[in-house]
């Protein structure tokens, strides 16, 4: 597993759900059933979710609440899937987007 | 009432839960939609099943509200489809409802639809608000409400109006350095005469503890005063901050200070999401300092026959206010479907209205006070992004002005602002101010980006199961979809 010098959960006051193992751009990342995959990557101290179309620039969750599509990332081969709504499963194949993303047949 | 078409209630926050429980007590047959796992909304969201939190021993008077709203819920939850983690994609003026979930896809012809789809919160654009660590306040509050995440380290808040002070003391109960609040506008509605003026709304009360507790976590406060610019090479680093000028919210350049920070919450307040209202060809009209809202009568019925509006989504009045509105447009919509009567109509809904009139004016007072000016459109260079989506500069609105354009759909055909996946909700609040400012325009003759449907992203595979579901009890079609349950222990 990634060994991350980060882990930004707060465990006071609360029990999160079951640890599992998500894939993030190929490596094993830690998260908990119940947390969205913003949240588990948030927590992991990585906050870029893309790269953009036309400048190539760097965004990640903006609005938290499904609106502004900053949050997408290529999840399980979709992509323009958006984080903050979407919840972590194990073994989750999640990929850092670059521009429109690429849809993947397996 | 025999076999009824259903009561059609898209969004399950305040507004939403409101008028399906009344709907529910009334008789009337009814199914609630919800993109959210769970019901409750921005403000009384639950959190994940999967989490045991601890429950407070002291709860705050919003989380009391949310609490009683959710048993109210669970109480009729038998007589009512609830049917979360699915997204509606077009509301039509012949009342049906299309609505997608993970690959399943449907069509509700609906007797009665109640849109209650709340509001997002108004975009400012400013150099650097793209990077990674700029967020919005809501988002930030219900992030670590939901999660127990921390989303930085050291943050800086800033905009407008009392959730940046319920934010800035979110964030410093689970340890991130909050170095300040910064509110454009005046102290005035963070006063004691404030607070004396409106004592008798309970949402006064609510903000008066949160400016105590702010205090007692010594956060400043500064106000006339905001960010300036977001500095970072890949996320946010440090923000320089100033002055504004408080009659009209003009950056005053020379009083600028650079700080440290890696999380900048943003809140200037909220614009109703009216994507579906439109879409059903209701008629809207502007009202300043909000925007764009969904012209009702006193029942929250539309200019569309059998589609009400309710809540952020139609205007925003808050929590409070969209939770009895949401309640009078469900009984209402029971009567029309002949539930009950009109004088029990009346009955059920007489304390409602008399809630709505007692706070109308509290609120029309804090969305004056808080509302923004156009001052804070000079934060903007000719380099700022205004379009994050397809990554529009002010430079290249300012050069479809010089070529003529005069509206904001001109401008969108001209450099494709609004064309992204957002659909224009976060640069048309701010680049129609704009263009109101530059021409000397009214916001009708500006005019608005429309949306299209899907209004949400939905994959070509649900659309191909697409299903038609013309009454209530014919529950096939949704029944693939995870359907209650969000009340068992
Ligand atoms: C991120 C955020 C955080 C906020 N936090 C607070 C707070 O802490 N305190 C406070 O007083 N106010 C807060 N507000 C203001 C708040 O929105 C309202 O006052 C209150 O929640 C309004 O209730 P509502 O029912 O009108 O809308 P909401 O509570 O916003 O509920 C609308 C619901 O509709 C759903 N929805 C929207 N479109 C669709 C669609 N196409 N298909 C399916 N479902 C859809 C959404 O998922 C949402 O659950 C917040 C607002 C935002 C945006
Ligand atoms: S952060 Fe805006 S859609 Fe996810």
């Amino acid at each position: 597993m990634k060994t991350s010098e980060k882990d930004l959960r707060i465990n006071k006051g609360v029990i999160r759900g079951k640890e599992i193992e998500i894939i993030v751009d190929g490596e094993s990342v830690k998260a908990f059933e119940g947390e969205s995959v913003a949240a588990a990557l948030f927590a992991n101290g990585q906050r870029i979710s893309r790269s953009t179309t036309k400048e190539n620039s760097l965004r990640g969750m903006y609005c938290g609440i499904g609106m502004c599509f900053e949050c997408v990332m290529t999840i399980d081969n979709i992509p323009n899937t958006r984080t903050c709504q979407t919840f972590v499963r194990e073994g989750m194949f999640i990929e850092t987007q670059q521009a429109e993303g690429k849809w993947k047949t397996v | 009432m025999k076999n009824r078409k259903p009561i059609v209630i898209i969004g399950a926050g305040p507004a939403g839960m409101g008028a399906a429980i009344e709907a529910a007590r009334a008789g009337a047959s009814c199914i609630l939609i919800d993109e959210g796992r769970f019901p409750g909304g921005q403000v009384y969201r639950k959190n994940s099943k999967e989490f045991q939190v601890k429950e407070k021993e002291m709860l705050t008077a919003e989380q009391k509200r949310g609490k009683k709203l959710h048993e109210e819920l669970e109480e009729v939850s038998d007589k009512i489809k609830i049917l979360t983690s699915t997204s509606v994609l077009g509301v039509w003026k012949n009342r049906e409802v299309m609505w997608s979930s993970n690959d399943a896809s449907g069509v509700i012809e609906a007797e009665q639809i109640i849109i209650a789809t709340g509001a997002y919160e108004r975009p400012v654009p400013f150099p650097g608000w793209t990077l990674p660590g700029v967020m919005t306040v809501g988002g930030v509050k219900s992030f670590i409400k939901t999660m127990f995440i921390k989303p930085g380290e050291t943050a800086l808040i800033a905009g407008t109006g009392p959730l940046l002070i319920s934010t800035a003391n979110k964030l410093h109960d689970i340890g991130v350095n909050v170095l300040a609040v910064l509110e454009a506008g005046s102290p005035s509605w963070a006063s004691p005469d404030f607070i004396n003026q409106w004592g008798d709304a309970d949402f006064a009360h609510d903000i008066a503890a949160d400016l105590l507790e702010l205090k007692q976590n010594n956060i400043p406060i500064l106000f006339n005063h905001t960010v300036f610019k977001i500095n970072g090479k890949d996320e946010a680093e440090s923000v320089t901050y100033g002055a504004l000028n408080p009659e009209n919210w003009k950056p005053l350049e020379d009083t600028t200070k650079t700080v440290n920070a890696d999380l900048v919450a943003l809140g200037f307040g909220f614009v109703p999401n009216t994507e579906l209202t439109e879409l059903a060809e209701c008629k809207h009209e502007f009202y300043p300092g909000i925007g764009w809202t969904v012209i009702r009568d006193e029942w929250m019925q539309t200019s569309q026959q059998g589609i009400f509006a309710v809540g952020d989504g139609a205007r925003i009045s808050g929590a409070i206010i969209a939770e009895e509105e949401g309640r009078i447009a469900g009984i209402k919509a029971a009567q029309n479907c002949e539930a009950i009567q009109a004088v029990d109509a009346e009955k059920r809904s007489e304390k409602y209205f008399s809630r709505i009139h007692s706070f109308e004016k509290f609120r029309k007072h804090l969305n004056e006070v808080t509302s923004v000016k156009s001052g804070l459109l000079e934060l903007a260079t000719h380099k700022t992004l205004v379009c994050r989506c397809e990554e529009v500069r002010l430079s290249d609105v300012d050069k479809a002005i010089t070529e003529g354009a005069g509206d904001l759909q001109s401008v969108k055909l001209l450099t494709r602002l609004g064309m992204g996946a957002c659909q224009g909700k976060n640069c048309s609040p701010s680049m129609g101010m704009y263009l109101c400012e530059k021409l000397n325009k009214t916001a009708y003759q500006v005019g608005r980006i429309n949306p299209r449907p899907p209004v949400k992203p939905v994959t070509l595979g649900a659309l191909a199961n697409m299903t038609i579901t013309k009454d209530s009890h014919q529950n096939d079609s949704y029944d693939a979809i995870n359907t209650g349950g969000y009340y068992e222990k």
